[in-house]
């Protein structure tokens, strides 16, 4: 996990937070949006076994992409 | 000089003659009953009214609003000073204050629970959010939301509430001439924005039993003539992009803010709300902050 990034899931489970402790740049990855960019890295990824996992995890899947992945 | 204690905030406004009949001086101290005082050391912040030339002293006469020393608009007639002056504290709020997170936005209050009313000028929020106040409502801001960094609630302050053009007269008749809750300031013409008028919504004692809430909805209003009222939840993703488009201090603040602004939108729910009657508005709003 890059450590100048901080990942949070927001309640309602919609989309993570992305901050940037350096810029302070903020994005806003929707649900569908993580999971796509998720299944590049991981083609076996089933989205409702995605879904299943609780924030920690789901985070730390997220936390293996560059922030560069998400932008683009 | 004039010493105006707005809760959160102090100003020194320097350079209003403090004469009986001075209608400027009558105004604010209509607005802002029983917080004005002339004896005052400190402040946190400090407006000087300046004249700009001998000749415009003669003919056509301008002031203008500095804050120390800078002047952040251009001159204006001196009987245009209300507006203005108002004009000028929320920009000294926007420009100077990061001890707390800034949202462009109206926020009301009702059964300890918040409202955000996130939205562009013309959308309705101040009309809205004047209507509420002077409805069992408690007006908290109209201009922002001032969060607290560190418990995530929103603070009042006591500050009236800027009407443009129609809104004054769609809201005047709410306005009760025989509260003491209650004022509508005279009608300022041709401002920038238009005709322009305060409404206070509460009195200095109303406003002084008011604490710190928590934020339970975020409502984005869009106001179009003749629309029925149409409302649509939704995500939370929708919300938080949104404020921070709205938040003027975000990218200051830095990581706190983030911390609150997810912390906000994750107990908040979130609407996007088309409407064209107050009344029905409302009753949605009581319905978000029911016991």
């Amino acid at each position: 996990m890059l450590t100048n990034l901080i990942y949070k899931r927001l309640a309602d489970k919609s989309a993570f937070v992305v901050f940037d402790k350096d810029t302070y740049k903020t994005l806003v990855i929707q649900l569908p949006i993580a999971f796509g960019l998720l299944r590049e890295e991981h083609p076996n990824l089933e989205e409702e076994a995605f879904i299943q996992l609780n924030e920690e995890a789901q985070i730390k899947l997220l936390s293996a992409l560059t922030l560069q992945d998400f932008i683009e | 000089m004039h010493c105006i204690d707005t809760g959160l905030y102090t100003f020194f406004v320097n350079g209003l003659a403090s004469s009986d009949n001075n209608p400027i001086c009558k105004q604010l101290h209509n607005l802002y009953p029983d917080s004005i005082s002339h004896n005052e050391s400190i402040a946190d912040y400090q407006i000087d009214i300046q004249k700009t030339s001998l000749l415009r002293t003669l003919l056509r006469p301008q002031v203008v609003l500095q804050v120390d020393g800078q002047q952040p608009f251009n001159p204006i007639s001196p009987t245009k000073l209300i507006p203005s002056i108002e004009w000028c504290m929320n920009w000294c709020i926007a420009a100077y204050d990061h001890t707390h997170l800034l949202i462009h936005c109206s926020v009301v209050e009702k059964n300890g629970k918040a409202i955000l009313f996130p939205a562009r000028s013309g959308s309705g929020k101040s009309t809205t959010s004047t209507y509420l106040g002077l409805n069992g409502w408690h007006l908290y801001y109209d201009e922002m939301a001032l969060i607290n960094l560190e418990t995530g609630k929103v603070a009042p302050v006591f500050r009236p509430t800027s009407l443009k053009n129609e809104s004054i007269e769609i809201i005047r008749p709410f306005v009760s001439s025989d509260s003491c809750e209650h004022f509508i300031s005279e009608v300022t013409h041709n401002t920038h924005k238009g005709s322009i008028a305060q409404v206070r919504t509460m009195s200095r004692k109303t406003f002084d039993t008011l604490q710190e809430v928590d934020v339970s909805a975020i409502v984005y209003l869009n106001y179009e003539a003749h629309a029925n009222l149409d409302i649509f939840q939704v995500d939370q993703a929708i919300g938080f992009s949104k404020l921070i488009a709205n938040a003027f201090n975000y990218s200051v603040i830095g990581e706190p803010a983030f911390h609150t602004l997810t912390d906000i939108v994750g107990k908040a729910e979130v609407f996007e709300v088309s409407y064209s009657q107050l009344d029905a508005l409302a009753e949605f709003l009581e319905e978000l902050v029911s016991v």
